[in-house]
């Protein structure tokens, strides 16, 4: 086990993203793409979020 | 003839049935059936290491909760989704009492396996590995459903497709 939040983000993208793909789309190709496309909006919507609830989140 | 009929299409049900069911219970064999091979080791893969490495972070195994029933329900019905997986864990996490000094027991020990303690600070992202595993596996065996009942193609109308008869 990984102790860093970050790593386990991105593994937890990681295997999503790959599942999320096989249900949405059915060639290879596009599996490939759109796991991609998943993958990054994840790991990048996390850190933007992570970054405003830094800013939000008060000195807690 | 009718007769015949009859039960060739009770046949074939059954034959679904039993493949939504192995789907289930072994996360990508219905995959496997269909004859997405790689799909299959994908999915077997991929469900499993989340399942279990979310255990090992500390998750808990879901039994049902009196004190907070459509909760406990809920939760335990998402990580029955991961199938034989579930309650292999369920057997293993007592099992490793009688197991004083091998190396599983120290890992387990190690990484709070399964015990869905607060303090460890894991315990809620191993939480969210572990229900989504289940969920996700569910979810690939509603498509693997929605691929066996789709009709068949035909030449009018090739948009649709499918991969079982």
């Amino acid at each position: 086990m990984w102790r860093s939040h970050f790593l386990n983000m991105l593994v937890f993208a990681l295997c999503t993203s790959i599942l999320l793909a096989l249900y949405f789309k059915d060639e290879p190709r596009d599996q490939i793409r759109f796991f991609l496309k998943v993958w990054v909006l994840m790991v990048v919507g996390a850190l933007i979020v992570a970054w405003i609830m830094y800013f939000l989140g008060g000195s807690g | 003839m009718h007769r015949v009929e009859t039960l060739s299409a009770m046949g074939r049900t059954a034959r679904r049935a039993g493949i939504l069911l192995l789907g289930w219970l072994i996360p990508g064999s219905a995959h496997w059936v269909l004859g997405r091979r790689v799909q299959a080791l994908v999915v077997f893969v991929t469900v499993h290491f989340m399942f279990f490495y979310g255990l090992f972070m500390g998750s808990p195994l879901h039994r049902f909760d009196p004190e907070a029933p459509i909760r406990s329900a809920l939760e335990k019905a998402a990580q029955m989704g991961n199938g034989l997986a579930y309650w292999l864990a369920l057997w293993w996490v007592p099992q490793m009492e009688t197991w004083p000094d091998s190396p599983l027991r120290r890992l387990a020990e190690r990484s709070n396996f399964g015990q869905g303690d607060i303090v460890h600070a894991w315990a809620e992202k191993g939480y969210t590995f572990a229900i989504s595993s289940g969920l996700l596996n569910i979810l690939l065996v509603l498509k693997v459903y929605d691929r066996m009942f789709r009709p068949r193609p035909t030449p009018s109308d090739p948009e649709t497709s499918s991969d079982v008869a």
